[in-house]
């Protein structure tokens, strides 16, 4: 049994850090069908991102992922517009329109307002090594835009096994396996160690007590990234989460926010606090 | 302000956990690194044995450590495992149980008026919190629902839901909140942001209890959560021990 840390106390006394910021690098935008949200709007997410030291956060828009993809990433380019500081976005496709995706693909690295893709294979029922998927896969390796990809064990859509599939025909595109194929542990960590490109990112997955661990000790802190899906989940829970694991606090900062400066800075989009 | 844990476990895993928490010395040291006090405790075998034996090995091993209260589960005391009700509440007052859970699809009752009426009188009668996790089911009927007609069938049962969310079951259970005043939610998974300030503010901080989930889920997620989250210190005293202090001081066995 480890010791509390410096940064376990600080947070635990202050709610955040001062030396140590948070990006989350899982985050979403606008009401979803399934829950309720206390806090849906930008302004209210800020709230919390401010009482946890979330400095930056990178969302998808659900209305984007599950509604409609034009209007949806539009408003998601607005909050972030509002909230330079504070948002950026991650372009939500849908495979199951891919017409739309093929247009939407154009320019889109030229809108600094994203800075990435998401993916959410199991909501869309497709999978992520589908020909649908191939024009933005191309296109975020070649314009080094990160993808996150909603991963889940066991899923025919995006299990670990298949992300590393994709790894295998893009070695370049940098991959973040969301909720770290959730169940399937030892596979997505095998995935994150074969390929330098794909990383874990923790949303939902930190619950599970010893995952922090196991993929900090197993992956190496390097490939391993804080989220949260806020509005869903409250930063302090995912914070606690990570804190409260028996791992360093050189761990904890690589997790909080270094991996998350290096990947955007090489992608282009250099943090700055 | 002293932080009581109301859903800890301890012993050999029932389901595949990565870290499970082997022995009551192990499980202090893990709430001596979290700062809390003390907690209520299952023993995690509790699930795939028998309650007959369980109950008071899990009593007999917590037995030295004060810090850790023991949880028992209840069976219908028609099948006489139990004797008569006489003589189990005698039998929790001897191994210094005050709280009690239920999960009848494992051990396979019906958690109602018929199955367990004798049982659920006696703990209004005492003042008795019954933990009902959420994913247990009783006749057809789980999560929510099951909570629900428990409270609609027994009113003044002092019903404690474990493990409500992660999605965020509001819409599912505020009606239970506004409906049943003896409705508690622990909030060991209830990682939805605001949810505790929200509850708090429409509700009351007395509505809502902390616990871990621990060995299964994370120690540090629901305690980070509730210490920071955006209501009076007052309302996190209460729901971080003293809401499950009262209850258990309230008991009259």
């Amino acid at each position: 049994m480890s010791h509390p840390t410096p940064l376990m106390e600080e947070f635990r006394r202050l709610g955040k850090s001062v030396s140590c910021p948070i990006i989350d690098m899982h985050g979403h935008f606008g009401p979803f069908n399934g829950i309720f949200f206390p806090n849906v709007t930008a302004e209210q997410m800020v709230g919390s991102m401010d009482r946890a030291g979330v400095r930056l956060i990178v969302c998808s828009s659900h209305e984007a992922l599950l509604v409609n993809s034009d209007t949806g990433n539009a408003r998601m380019a607005d909050v972030v517009r509002r909230f330079p500081d504070r948002f950026r976005a991650y372009w939500s496709v849908n495979p199951n329109e891919p017409d739309v995706l093929l247009r939407q693909l154009d320019g889109l690295a030229e809108r600094k307002e994203f800075v990435g893709i998401k993916f959410l294979s199991d909501y869309h029922r497709y999978p992520i090594t589908g020909d649908a998927y191939v024009p933005a896969l191309k296109y975020a390796q070649e314009h080094r835009m990160p993808v996150l990809m909603h991963t889940w064990g066991g899923s025919k859509f995006d299990g670990p096994e298949l992300v590393g599939e994709v790894a295998d025909r893009y070695p370049d595109l940098v991959i973040l396996m969301g909720h770290s194929g959730y169940g399937e542990w030892d596979v997505s960590i095998s995935v994150a160690r074969k390929h330098p490109n794909v990383y874990l990112e923790l949303t939902a997955a930190y619950a599970v007590n010893g995952v922090v661990e196991k993929l900090v000790n197993k992956a190496g802190s390097e490939k391993v990234l804080f989220g949260t899906d806020l509005p869903w989940f409250d930063p302090h829970y995912a914070a606690g989460c990570i804190l409260y694991a028996h791992i360093s606090d050189d761990d904890r900062h690589n997790i909080f926010h270094r991996n998350a400066e290096r990947i955007l800075g090489q992608c282009g989009n250099p943090v700055r606090f | 302000m002293t932080i009581i844990d109301a859903n800890a476990s301890f012993g050999a895993v029932y389901t595949p956990t990565l870290a499970p928490c082997r022995t009551p010395e192990e499980l202090i040291a893990a709430l001596d690194r979290a700062g809390v006090d003390r907690a209520l405790v299952a023993a995690d075998a509790i699930r795939g044995g028998c309650p007959s034996e369980m109950n008071v090995r899990a009593a007999l091993e917590l037995a030295p450590h004060a810090r850790l209260m023991p949880v028992w589960a209840i069976l219908p005391l028609e099948t006489g495992e139990f004797g008569t009700r006489t003589e189990f509440l005698d039998s929790m007052k001897r191994y210094g149980v005050r709280a009690l859970a239920a999960y009848p699809s494992k051990h396979r009752y019906l958690l109602d008026r018929v199955g367990c009426g004798e049982l659920l009188d006696a703990m209004v009668e005492c003042r008795i919190p019954l933990l009902l996790p959420l994913e247990e089911s009783s006749g057809g009927v789980g999560g929510w629902a099951l909570a629900e007609k428990l409270l609609s069938e027994t009113p003044g049962l002092r019903l404690i839901v474990l493990g409500t969310g992660p999605w965020g079951d509001d819409r599912l259970f505020r009606p239970l909140l506004r409906s049943f005043p003896t409705l508690t939610v622990e909030v060991s998974r209830y990682e939805l942001d605001g949810g505790i300030a929200a509850l708090c503010g429409k509700y009351g901080a007395e509505r809502l209890v902390y616990g871990s989930g621990y060995p299964h889920w994370a120690m540090g997620g629901a305690l980070l959560t509730a210490l920071h989250a955006d209501i009076p210190e007052a309302d996190k005293g209460l729901i971080l021990g003293g809401n499950i202090a009262r209850m258990l001081d309230e008991v009259t066995i």
